[in-house]
């Protein structure tokens, strides 16, 4: 019964809800902030994402007539139970070991809830814009989930004994060094970065938002408390990404002596190269982004995945 | 009387004095249907855990060897009984809300009440023969129940279409019998083991998982699904292509290849190949359908893909996967049809580009089929999540074990539950969300038999999700031998992988509920209805003109360059087995009409040219004869 009472404050508190929209919205502001300087601006200070959160709970919620309540408030609250649920198994196979729900294809499943729920929290709205973000997110789904499942399943090729656990694939890293010294898991984390632009939809990936052509899409009749919620589960998104790929290909997190500084560096690099791909790339078109993952990004993961194969 | 033979015997007596009845007394004739399934599923849980139990009598003599007519009760065939029995009740119950009133369903109710009798005999039966005659028995009737579909033509051309390939994969069974009949001198099931080695047990396997597939409707004999779904009475599609052939073409194939046959590795791979190109193939073809039942039917397709797949593995927990997703599959796959069945009812179309918004004036509908969409694409915590986890795993460590190739299988079923996902975000928009249509203004709820058995069916989605250890334990690790590896606190534990449903989906209602609390902060009371925003302007009243039909979702992916090509050939129907079969056949009469050409001069030259040809033939034999003589 202990067990359980302190798996829901981890799931409640660290490193699960709270902790990882603490983390995520400053990572938010670290991107905004990085925006703002390659756009010689000087940026919001640090609390601005929280005050955000904050006067948006203040807010009336507006619900569109004719939309399916139901469908349109609930949708994202799973979005966001999800990517709780996947920053704490992360943790704690990271800081625990196993014995927790640590299993790669649970992770890879709940990573595609948030996108799952915009998409029927968008078309539950009755707007026709946000269902035409609706179609495009979940046409991008399709088109970054098939390099993206190659990429993270190089790194289980890699691992020896095959293993979905996340801690066995830690565990493996800790006596066999870092994955990511392998040229098969390289090519594996290109792609994966190339995805996370996708599935936090970033630029030039934010096709199903498109803010300048459909009015924010998806998100676009979510006001207060929704909203949110909405860009709540987007900030966490940013903050478990990046740690989903340090446990998979880098060698985890390590909360002692150095290894804190290191892990500190490993994330600060990753959300870099994130943010910066989404300051320096102007947006596609859907049918340029499905194009792009199918052919090109799809075919690297493969060379990924054969040099895996014959032990690279 | 042995009471393995009631589930048989029950309905098909039911069956036979529902066509006695007269024809105005419906009730009596429902009645009579539900309790006679009823019956025999009550009849099905009392047998289940009572084997071994057998039923054995002197059937025919041929020459100096008797074939039995041979029941057995295996723990196997008495989980697919229950099954067999559940479906049944449930399609029952639908249909006495489903039938029009003009429809008086004797025939209906006829076919519905034999053919739960013929699956039960087919999974009973310990008899190679015995099976084979259920198993073309339901291939018949099902050529006649599909037939008292409303829109006739469809229903018909479905219906032959069906009959056609059922009956050459029935003759393929037929064929694989006598041949062990002849190599192995007995027909009993629990006395075969046979070795697949050499050509002949290669061509004998082969043929009777042509049998067992085709009945599932694997690729590339799965042509005949889709085409039922365009006209055959939607029950009728819940109940046969989506439950019970999948149970019963699952258990031959699992039979087969886990008692009667030892397949080798060979075998295994091809299982695999049939799988992953199923699953990949059927649900591309799915993402792009414009008929709410056709794209169902090509998920009843899809599916199948991840059974074979799992059985081919060879692994313990793949094979358990397998078998799961076969029962998870019938659960989740009648409860869509139903749904289907339900809209088609109360709107009168399944045409996804007719539809829309109807998810406030049919809550359960929608309800039970936004579960069982979930479900079927594989979103945790609902049960196709677990089976298809299971299947994964199998394939993990298929690679653990030295198959450096196997994550093309594993890419191929991941991806596959990412397209099936997209086509039922599909389902769910079209259907449901979006604005709601004002021609659907009346439109109501359906009636209680048509939503309690989509209810429960939701409800078992949920319960075989969330508790997935009382079904595996209760119905399939039993059978699979090896599989029993899970551990105490209801989680799945497996040397590949660990997963606790119960856990996690705690954790994601807890999530779900502080999400509310965040609601709560931000005052879910002073909420405001206003109008969509459309960019500032007014929507229009009725807002029908600015609808996203669900049709074009997918165009994007239809043309992308790769798979332009593919869907091309495809609704050129190169792929349909029936098809090309029937386009060879034409060729090969098209070329000899095409000598008939009705006129008096060819046909004398051709006889002047046969006759030159006798002659010819005679003079030379004639020569030889005169040559070999000197």
């Amino acid at each position: 019964m202990a067990s359980t009472l302190g798996l829901v404050l981890n799931f409640l508190i660290f490193p699960g809800l709270l902790f990882t929209a603490i983390v995520g919205l400053l990572t938010q502001w670290v991107d905004r902030k990085v925006s703002a300087r390659v756009q010689w601006r000087v940026g919001p200070p640090w609390y601005q994402p929280f005050a955000d959160i904050l006067k948006l709970l203040g807010k009336e919620i507006l619900i569109p007539e004719g939309a399916g309540r139901t469908g349109f408030l609930f949708a994202p609250l799973a979005g966001l139970a999800a990517v709780g649920v996947v920053s704490t198994m992360l943790w704690l196979a990271n800081i625990q070991g196993g014995g927790f729900v640590g299993d790669l294809i649970g992770v890879l499943y709940l990573l595609t809830i948030p996108s799952l729920g915009m998409i029927i929290g968008a078309a539950a709205s009755g707007n026709p814009l946000a269902s035409v973000g609706a179609s495009r997110e979940m046409k991008l789904v399709l088109a970054y989930e098939l390099p993206f499942i190659i990429a993270i399943f190089t790194a289980v090729t890699k691992v020896s004994p095959m293993t979905l656990r996340l801690d066995g694939i830690l565990d493996y890293q800790a006596v066999n060094g870092v994955l990511l010294g392998n040229a098969s898991c390289i090519i594996a984390f290109i792609v994966a970065i190339l995805c996370a632009q996708a599935k936090l939809t970033y630029p030039p990936f934010d096709v199903p938002e498109a803010d300048t052509e459909l009015m924010d899409g998806t998100h676009m009749e979510y006001s207060g408390a929704a909203l949110a919620v909405v860009k709540l589960s987007q900030a966490m998104m940013l903050f478990t990404l990046p740690i989903f790929f340090i446990t998979i290909f880098w060698g985890g997190i390590v909360l002692t002596g150095w290894g804190i500084l290191y892990t500190i560096i490993k994330y600060v690099i990753i959300v870099t190269i994130i943010v910066l791909i989404k300051n320096t790339n102007p947006r596609v078109r859907i049918d340029q982004a499905v194009r792009f993952f199918w052919g090109p990004v799809t075919v690297l993961a493969i060379i990924g995945m054969v040099l895996a194969m014959v032990g690279l | 009387m042995s009471q393995l033979l009631i589930p048989i015997i029950v309905p098909a007596i039911a069956g036979g004095l529902c066509l006695l009845i007269p024809r105005r007394v419906k009730a009596v004739r429902e009645v009579l249907t539900l309790a006679g399934l009823a019956w025999a599923f009550v009849a099905a849980l009392q047998l289940f855990g009572q084997w071994p139990l057998s039923f054995t009598r002197d059937w025919v003599m041929f020459g100096d060897m008797s074939v039995q007519f041979d029941l057995v009760l295996s723990h196997f065939s008495a989980f697919v009984l229950v099954f067999v029995g559940f479906f049944g009740l449930g399609v029952a119950l639908y249909s006495m809300s489903w039938l029009s009133k003009e429809h008086d369903g004797r025939r209906y109710y006829a076919y519905l009440l034999w053919t739960i009798a013929a699956s039960a005999g087919a999974v009973l039966s310990n008899n190679l023969l015995l099976l084979l005659i259920f198993w073309e028995a339901l291939t018949a009737i099902l050529f006649f129940f599909v037939n008292t579909g409303r829109k006739e033509r469809d229903a018909a051309d479905g219906a032959a279409k069906s009959f056609v390939m059922l009956g050459l994969s029935d003759a393929a069974l037929f064929l694989a019998i006598a041949f062990i009949w002849v190599r192995f001198g007995t027909l009993s099931m629990d006395q075969l083991s046979i070795f697949v080695g050499d050509g002949a047990t290669i061509s004998i396997y082969v043929l009777m998982m042509i049998g067992a597939i085709t009945k599932a409707g694997a690729m590339p004999f799965h042509t005949w699904v889709p085409a039922l779904g365009k006209g055959a009475p939607t029950p009728v599609m819940a109940l046969l292509p989506a439950s019970i052939d999948k149970l019963l073409g699952i258990y031959l194939l699992a039979r087969l290849s886990l008692d009667i046959f030892n397949i080798g590795p060979g075998m295994q791979l091809l299982l695999m190949i049939i799988g992953a190109v199923t699953i990949l193939g059927a649900v591309l073809m799915a993402l792009v359908q414009h008929d709410l039942k056709v794209l169902l039917s090509y998920h009843a397709v899809s599916q199948v893909g991840y059974m074979v797949l799992g059985i081919g593995t060879g692994v313990p927990i793949g094979i358990a996967g397998g078998l799961f997703h076969m029962l998870n599959n019938a659960i989740y796959k009648t409860c869509l049809f139903f749904g289907a069945g339900a809209i088609e009812k109360q709107t009168g179309t399944t045409e996804i580009s007719k539809l829309g918004g109807l998810a406030k004036a049919m809550p359960l509908t929608f309800i039970s089929m936004a579960i069982a969409s979930l479900a079927i694409s594989g979103v945790p915590p609902f049960n196709g999540f677990v089976s298809k986890w299971m299947v994964y795993s199998g394939l993990v460590e298929l690679g653990s074990r030295g198959m450096s190739y196997y994550w093309i299988f594993l890419v191929a079923a991941f991806f596959g539950s990412a397209l099936t996902m997209a086509s039922f975000v599909k389902v769910l928009y079209s259907g449901f969300l979006g604005q709601r249509l004002s021609k659907f203004a009346q439109v109501r709820e359906a009636r209680w038999p048509m939503t309690v058995p989509m209810l429960v069916l939701a409800a078992l989605c949920i319960v075989f999700g969330v508790w997935a250890k009382f079904p595996l334990d209760t119905f399939i690790n039993p059978i699979v031998p090896g599989a029993a590896a899970t551990a105490a606190s209801g989680a799945i534990d497996v040397s590949v992988g660990f997963w606790n449903p119960s856990l996690a989906t705690g954790l994601i209602i807890l999530g779900i509920l502080v999400g509310l609390g965040v609601f709560g902060i931000g005052k879910l009371s002073t909420r405001r209805v206003a109008h969509v925003f459309i960019g500032g302007r007014k929507p229009p009243d009725p807002i029908d003109s600015m609808h996203v039909t669900g049709t074009g979702f997918y165009n994007t992916i239809k043309e992308t360059k790769g798979l332009r090509s593919v869907f091309a050939n495809a609704e050129q129907r190169i792929f349909d087995v029936y098809e090309m079969g029937g386009r060879l056949g034409n060729v090969f009469v098209q070329s000899l009409r095409s000598v008939h050409n009705g006129v008096l001069s060819t046909y004398l030259a051709w006889a002047v040219i046969g006759l030159g040809a006798i002659i010819f033939a005679l003079l030379s034999a004639l020569l030889r004869q005169l040559a070999g003589g000197r």
